[in-house]
């Protein structure tokens, strides 16, 4: 049997993207993106020492998933409620159609499922990542949560491979990333999101 | 100070350009959104800037293949030629010449320049399960294409990154499944017919 590729660790973080699925590894001097698209995978590298900044941004779409999920699964237990009380009331369910009232079920409980595991996820965000030539958004680091500990290791590595240039400012002195307890508590008002 | 200024991802407005108050940045002044900046050395570092060759100026001192007049500091890994600091091509530890990481990239056997490949798990995968909602009947064809497939690509290396032979192990059993059934299908098909 092949095995993984030892040259490459692979990074937290990473998942679905717009049109296929991105996933991070971590090489002795590179970090290295693979986009799998259909049946092909397209590689990016980023040189871990032209690496100059990591923009981590909050942003709003995990309430567009929460809102189709919650409305979802708020329309299918009032119409699994109703079926249940009133029974023949219940267009299009005929009164005593089990499988209708099963398939129900199962779209409220699925739909419901969504909901937990979007809430569970955490807010939602964009990388981007700075090296000398450009600034691109890193795919698939989508949630707040995954996407901070994507960062930690990133970071380390980062530090490791700039060890000999002299630190941001000496004042600074390289402000170590470390990951902030969620930011979704209610006493931290919310201008985004 | 940077070259290249940061700017929020979300309303593109400028960031701070001082280091220091990017770095401590919690919240975009502009929009309002929460950002997380994390600056690295290079950021104040500058543009990384490649060797300069040294001129030949001894005599007997070994110069470079491709240029006369500059000194050679090593050898290529591949052909053996002498090379300036301007040929020098550092690829995960090895030194190359232009010529020969040219003709390693073209044949692909580079993989630090390789941009992108196809996954024959990800093909046979498809091959089994398009025709699951196209049509039936196409099943004892592409279930053989995918079953030869498999056994073709079986030795080379799916991914460059994920290298696990799962994926088309579990093709082979379902390949002859399909197969199977097409086949059955395609009996019972002609009996209904005649
Ligand atoms: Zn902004
Ligand atoms: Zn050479
Ligand atoms: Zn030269």
């Amino acid at each position: 049997m092949l095995r993984r590729d030892p040259n490459y660790t692979r990074l937290p973080g990473g998942g679905r993207t717009l049109t296929g699925n991105a996933s991070y590894w971590l090489a002795r001097d590179h970090l290295l993106l693979v986009d799998v698209q259909t049946a092909c995978e397209r590689y990016r590298r980023f040189d871990l020492r032209d690496i100059r900044c990591l923009t981590l941004v909050a942003t709003r779409l995990g309430w567009i998933d929460r809102g189709i999920l919650g409305g979802a699964s708020l329309l299918f237990l009032a119409w699994l409620l109703g079926a249940l009380t009133f029974g023949k009331l219940s267009f299009p369910l005929a009164n005593g159609d089990w499988i209708g009232l099963i398939a129900l079920a199962g779209a409220a409980l699925s739909s419901l499922t969504g909901l937990l595991l979007s809430i569970r996820a955490g807010r939602m965000c964009r990388v981007e990542i700075q090296t000398g030539v450009q600034t691109i958004p890193l795919p698939g680091l989508n949630r707040w949560r995954k996407a901070e500990q994507f960062l930690v290791t990133l970071t380390s590595a980062v530090q490791a491979a700039q060890a000999d240039l002299r630190p941001v400012t000496e004042a600074v002195a390289t402000p170590a990333f470390t990951a902030d307890p969620e930011p979704e508590s209610p006493a931290d008002p919310e201008p985004s999101s | 100070m940077a070259a290249t200024a940061v700017s929020c991802p979300k309303c593109r407005a400028p960031l701070p350009d001082d280091p220091a108050a990017l770095a401590a940045l919690d919240r975009c002044p502009a929009c309002g959104t929460r950002v997380k900046i994390c600056l690295f050395p290079a950021f104040t570092a500058g543009p990384r800037s490649g060797a300069l060759p040294e001129a030949v100026l001894a005599e007997g001192e070994a110069a470079c293949f491709y240029h006369a007049g500059n000194k050679a500091v090593v050898p290529c890994d591949q052909c053996g030629r002498f090379l300036c600091a301007l040929c020098d091509l550092e690829l995960a530890g090895r030194h190359v010449c232009p010529v020969c990481l040219e003709s390693g990239a073209k044949r692909g056997q580079v993989e630090l320049l390789e941009h992108s490949r196809a996954r024959p798990d990800l093909v046979v995968w498809n091959l089994l399960l398009l025709p699951l909602i196209a049509c039936g009947y196409a099943f004892p064809l592409t279930a053989l294409i995918a079953l030869i497939y498999t056994l073709v690509k079986w030795n080379t290396k799916p991914s460059l990154v994920d290298n696990t032979r799962a994926r088309l192990a579990w093709a082979i059993p379902v390949a002859l499944l399909e197969l199977a059934g097409g086949v059955a299908l395609w009996l019972f098909y002609l009996r209904m017919v005649r």
